[in-house]
């Protein structure tokens, strides 16, 4: 570090975000910077302690550039790992596996005796009545992640290839496509991971296809539906004032910063759900 | 003197609706006697034990329609007896087979006591109805029973169609005033499962609070000035209390949490696995080993190897237990009332099947706890949530996130991969009802009845249950099956009430099988003007 030259200093300082790097001698630089990779060790401690990874997470669910952005006093530092109470796997599963034990009838790892259940007014079990279409829904998942279904008259989408999900979201000002994913069949599901923090707190999805003119013409809609949120809000009550350092401790303290973290079951891939009948087991 | 802070202990009873009288035994029926076994009737013993002796006590406890029809139900009640019947006959073989035995000899004493307890409390002295013990002691005032989605559905995934929402509110309304003979004012939403908007429709029955997770009160929008440690008011009026996350923490994890602790009853190790004899034998469906409630075993350690259970073992560090817990709760009331203005609650929610079931000491724990909240100290006080509104009601408002108490926080135990491919089906089912409402509003005979039971179905299939079955992947037959069963039933109702063909046998046979909410109407799944 010491043999860089004050450029390449202040060009590190730029690249780690320390305000003021410009107006710098060397000394203060070089004492910043130390100041900042070693808030960055610590984070980087929090984070792997907080996020023990689990490979498969395709985006990290917190919205970190949410929180970057809106700047909630209470994210601005990352208090000392020591201090983040995790609510880790085995806390969240532990409240699964009470409510999972109220349906066991056998240990764990022991085969579960068969249920007697067969429908016995005539329902057939291995068919389902179909969905009339046509249908498109969008559910939301998580922050990040949304879910679609859709449903149309069987042969709609050999008839018309080309057909097209169009994800999109609205703010104040504009609209601006997300993604866009082609329809395999008549009907299915569709995972769509999008970035916790973008612009805009509303998206709508179409199912349409492109004209010869280029333009994208919509066969059904689905009408805005809201992300779900992380975070704390920036906003503070006139009435029901609390400065900063009050509700940042009492937001930790509370367990604020831990949800939402967690990924760990099929369909959190951004991937056709496959046909519905498929799933049948 | 007055305390520093409130203690809302708030316990959510929930099964669901299962009852085959097509078949002389149901596997599945078994999860009702287990809870009814393990928590739901030590509960109570625990409860009149706190009135007579005179201890101040306030519990909030969520019973919800489907578990209150069961209870209410003469075909299963008479069940639960033969399950309490044969359990005593088959200790009788255990005290034989035990007999000399130092180690399991007293255990299986102690179980004998236990089922003889639970036969003489259930059949003599509530006369097989446990609702109207509950009953007695919420009008005597230690208890708030409060309702819930009228079978668990999760709102915030059926919110597509709002008819689905109202629904399930007013069939729950309806039967918790039907069996407990009062307007519910609080609930507990299914699974915690909240949207924006469901505070207004809550507001329209009546419902003056709800519960949400922790982040679902910390991330409202302004920020709430006392965090978790105060309800806040939802713009549509009821209020929003928050789970508070240290106690939570203490009771539920599995490495710092109590229930882990090695003296107390292992859930895993069940004579029916363990024990080959004909006693033991004849508890069993069809011959196949399922729990029996028989468990011999104490926690010991993470190994394989367990010790023999010692109930008064277990009761100590119960009782040693419930002091560490209140003591922290102290110490936290201390704290928070060094900086907040007005009096903190600290809301605990747990599953009430934690309690007993899954925690079998649970109840014990709970019993100590409001003994040593009465008589040691005065740093905090047990409270309802309507107590609390009562006494200091000036609410900040602020709107609450969308949320659940669910793992990760949102959605996805009752949306992903393995269960995802029931939503089509149930917007569908919903949306075809409220357009066949709209169309016969009036309906009567054959039609009416075929709406009706109609109205159940979709209901039953609704039922958040299944979802989470078919993630947790225990049971998982059992919830898919239930689940096609009840929508291949709701579209063939639907079928008769639209062209006016009626099959009275199947209509007869199907209102006998899926036979709960007796005053249901199908208007509630009317197309209401949006708001």
């Amino acid at each position: 570090m010491q043999s860089k030259t004050v450029q390449e200093l202040r060009a590190l300082a730029q690249s780690m975000g320390i305000e003021g790097y410009s107006r710098m001698r060397k000394d203060e630089l070089l004492s910043a910077l130390k100041k900042a990779e070693r808030s960055a060790q610590r984070k980087e401690a929090a984070k792997s302690k907080a996020a023990p990874s689990k490979g498969k997470q395709a985006e990290p669910v917190k919205p970190k550039g949410a929180a970057a952005r809106k700047k909630p006093a209470a994210e601005e530092e990352i208090p000392p790992a020591e201090h983040i109470e995790r609510r880790d796997e085995h806390f969240a599963s532990e409240e699964e596996q009470v409510e999972d034990a109220k349906f066991m009838t056998a240990p764990p790892g022991m085969q579960a005796p068969a249920t007697a259940f067969t429908g016995d007014l005539g329902e057939d079990l291995d068919a389902l009545p179909p969905v009339h279409g046509p249908k498109l829904t969008l559910l939301a998942q998580k922050p990040g992640v949304l879910h679609a279904y859709w449903s149309l008259e069987p042969g709609r989408t050999a008839r018309q290839p080309g057909l097209l999900l169009r994800l999109s979201y609205v703010t104040e000002q504009t609209a601006a496509i997300i993604e866009e994913a082609p329809l395999p069949s008549d009907y299915g599901h569709w995972y769509f991971h999008v970035d916790p923090a973008m612009p805009g707190t509303e998206v709508y999805l179409q199912l349409g296809h492109y004209a010869e003119d280029g333009e994208f013409v919509t066969a059904i809609r689905h009408g805005a539906v809201r992300l779900p949120r992380l975070g704390a809000s920036s906003s503070t009550d006139r009435n029901w004032w609390v400065n900063d350092e009050d509700f940042r401790r009492m937001y930790l303290r509370s367990g604020g910063l831990l949800r939402g973290d967690k990924l760990t079951w099929p369909g959190g891939v951004s991937s056709p759900g496959g046909a519905i009948t498929s799933r049948f087991l | 003197m007055n305390p520093k802070g409130y203690f809302a202990l708030v316990l959510h009873a929930h099964l669901p609706f299962v009852r085959h009288p097509e078949y002389d035994r149901f596997l599945e029926e078994d999860w009702f006697f287990e809870a009814l076994t393990e928590t739901y009737l030590p509960l109570l013993e625990v409860f009149e034990g706190l009135e007579r002796d005179g201890i101040h006590f306030r519990v909030t406890m969520s019973l919800t329609p489907p578990l209150l029809s069961m209870m209410t139900d003469p075909l299963l009640q008479q069940r639960y007896e033969r399950y309490l019947k044969e359990r005593l006959l088959a200790l009788e073989g255990e005290r034989k087979r035990t007999e000399g035995d130092p180690y399991f000899q007293p255990v299986v004493e102690f179980y004998t006591h236990f089922f003889e307890r639970l036969r003489h409390q259930f059949v003599d002295r509530y006369q097989r109805d446990v609702t109207q013990a509950f009953r007695r002691l919420m009008e005597a005032g230690h208890l708030e029973i409060i309702t819930c989605g009228a079978t668990h559905g999760y709102l915030p995934l059926l919110a597509q169609q709002e008819e689905s929402l109202y629904a399930q509110l007013s069939m729950a309304v309806r039967t918790h005033q039907r069996i407990l003979g009062r307007r519910p004012t609080g609930i507990w939403l299914p699974e915690c499962g909240y949207i924006p908007g469901v505070d207004r429709l809550l507001a329209e029955f009546g419902i003056d609070f709800f519960f949400l997770d922790s982040h679902g009160v910390l991330n409202a929008d302004p920020r709430p000035k006392y965090g978790v440690h105060r309800p806040v008011r939802t713009p549509g009026g009821p209020a929003a209390f928050a789970r508070d996350y240290e106690s939570s923490k203490q009771v539920w994890s599995a490495e710092e949490g109590y229930p882990g602790d090695s003296v107390y009853r292992e859930f895993y190790r069940d004579a029916g696995f363990d024990v080959h004899a004909p006693h033991i034998d004849a508890m069993l469906h069809a011959g196949l080993r399922t729990f029996t409630g028989l468990k011999y075993h104490r926690i010991t350690g993470k190994g394989d190897w367990k010790e023999p259970y010692h109930p008064g073992w277990a009761r100590e560090r119960a009782a040693e237990h419930a002091g560490h817990f209140l003591f922290n709760r102290q110490r936290q009331v201390e704290w928070l009332a060094s900086f907040l203005d007005r009096p903190p609650i600290i809301v605990a929610p747990y599953d009430a099947e934690l309690f007993g079931h899954w925690w079998f000491e649970g109840p014990q724990w709970i019993d100590f706890l409001f003994r040593k909240m009465a008589c040691d100290q005065e740093d905090i006080r047990a409270i309802t949530p309507r107590e609390y509104l009562d006494w200091h009601g000036d609410l900040q408002t602020s709107q609450p996130p969308e949320c659940s108490w669910g793992a990760g926080g949102f959605h996805e135990v009752w949306l992903n991969g393995s269960n995802d491919w029931i939503y089509p089906y149930l917007h569908s089912a919903a949306e075809r009802l409220s357009g066949l409402v709209q169309r016969f509003p009036d309906a009567d005979g054959d039609r009416a009845w075929a709406l009706d039971q109609a109205a159940r179905e979709l209901l039953l299939a609704q039922s958040s249950d299944w979802a989470f079955i078919m993630k947790t992947a225990t049971s998982v037959d059992y919830a898919v099956r239930r689940t096609k069963t009840h929508l291949h039933r709701f579209n063939r109702l639907a079928d008769m009430a639209e062209y006016g063909h009626y099959d009275h046998d199947y209509l007869r046979a199907v209102s006998d099988r899926d036979s709960l909410f007796p005053d249901i109407d199908y208007q509630i799944f009317q197309r209401r003007p949006m708001a």
